[in-house]
């Protein structure tokens, strides 16, 4: 089949549709997408400029708040074997005129 | 003035009335059943809804047809979107072959040694620009005057000659490169 004759077998393909029948329930479901639309609530919409910030804020919160508690904790042990020494010693009594025999 | 808020039997009526055109027109720009079925229940929303925007100055056909090819162009504009973003996602970034998608749905109204002509005249269709593709539909599928086309698509006469000229001559291009005979 030459090129030309392959393309207006192509063309003429879409001139012998023929016509379809309509869903018999056309006319009922366009009655009840208008009904739906009519009963819609309209939700608020949140800008998503205020939610991406608000998230942002609680990001920010949130990693305020591991890096304090991480700090805390080094610093806890890193001062714990001193306080061991000092507790043992009790160099952590600074009231000097006293002697504690009791240990 | 089209107005049925108050008459719901002639709204009925009016959708038995022209439901046939309607479907089978938005069925041959977007070849999907189910969206056809869609597009069309959407047209006579908007007529429900809309009823001041039919002006008296054309046929109410005419005017369907307007709102019914809007919808489609929408809607093939949305899915070449999907596909789109879809495609460029998963493989192939910045690269696009939406519009060189085959085309999986033939008009049901066909029989079946036809299916495969005609799966390619939609794939060469759907390559081109929308305003060519309604031209074609309305000109070559519909068989409407240029007149008719021209109150459709609200150009002149002469746009309308021009866009079909130039529809015709890119479907040819379109589908020489598919002629498997090469």
């Amino acid at each position: 089949m030459s090129k030309e004759k392959w393309i207006d077998d192509i063309i003429q393909s879409g001139k012998d549709l023929s016509p379809l029948p309509v869903n018999p329930f056309l006319a009922t479901r366009v009655e009840a997408k208008l009904h739906a639309l009519s009963t819609e609530r309209t939700v608020p919409v949140i800008p998503v400029r205020w939610v991406f910030t608000a998230a942002l804020a609680m990001v920010i919160l949130l990693l305020v708040n591991v890096v304090l508690l991480r700090t805390t904790n080094l610093s806890a042990k890193k001062n714990a074997g001193i306080q061991q020494v000092m507790q043992e010693y009790g160099w952590g009594n600074n009231d000097i005129y006293t002697m504690n025999y009791s240990k | 003035m089209l107005n049925f808020r108050e008459d719901a039997t002639a709204f009925r009526a009016f959708i038995e009335a022209h439901q046939q055109q309607v479907y089978n027109l938005v069925l041959k720009m977007v070849q999907y059943v189910h969206d056809a079925e869609e597009i069309t229940q959407d047209v006579f929303v908007d007529v429900f809804r809309k009823p001041d925007a039919y002006r008296g100055d054309a046929a109410v056909s005419t005017w369907l047809y307007r709102i019914a090819m809007n919808k489609c162009i929408d809607h093939l504009r949305r899915q070449q979107r999907k596909k789109r973003h879809f495609l460029s996602a998963f493989f192939a970034p910045g690269v696009s072959n939406a519009s060189e998608e085959p085309s999986h749905a033939v008009h049901p109204g066909m029989v079946t040694e036809q299916k495969e002509k005609l799966a390619i005249l939609y794939k060469a269709l759907n390559q081109l620009p929308a305003n060519q593709h309604t031209a074609w539909v309305l000109g070559e599928l519909e068989n409407l005057s240029y007149k008719e086309i021209s109150e459709v698509m609200q150009l002149s006469v002469s746009s309308v000659e021009s866009l079909l000229f130039r529809a015709r001559r890119n479907v040819k291009k379109i589908l020489s490169g598919m002629y498997p005979g090469e």
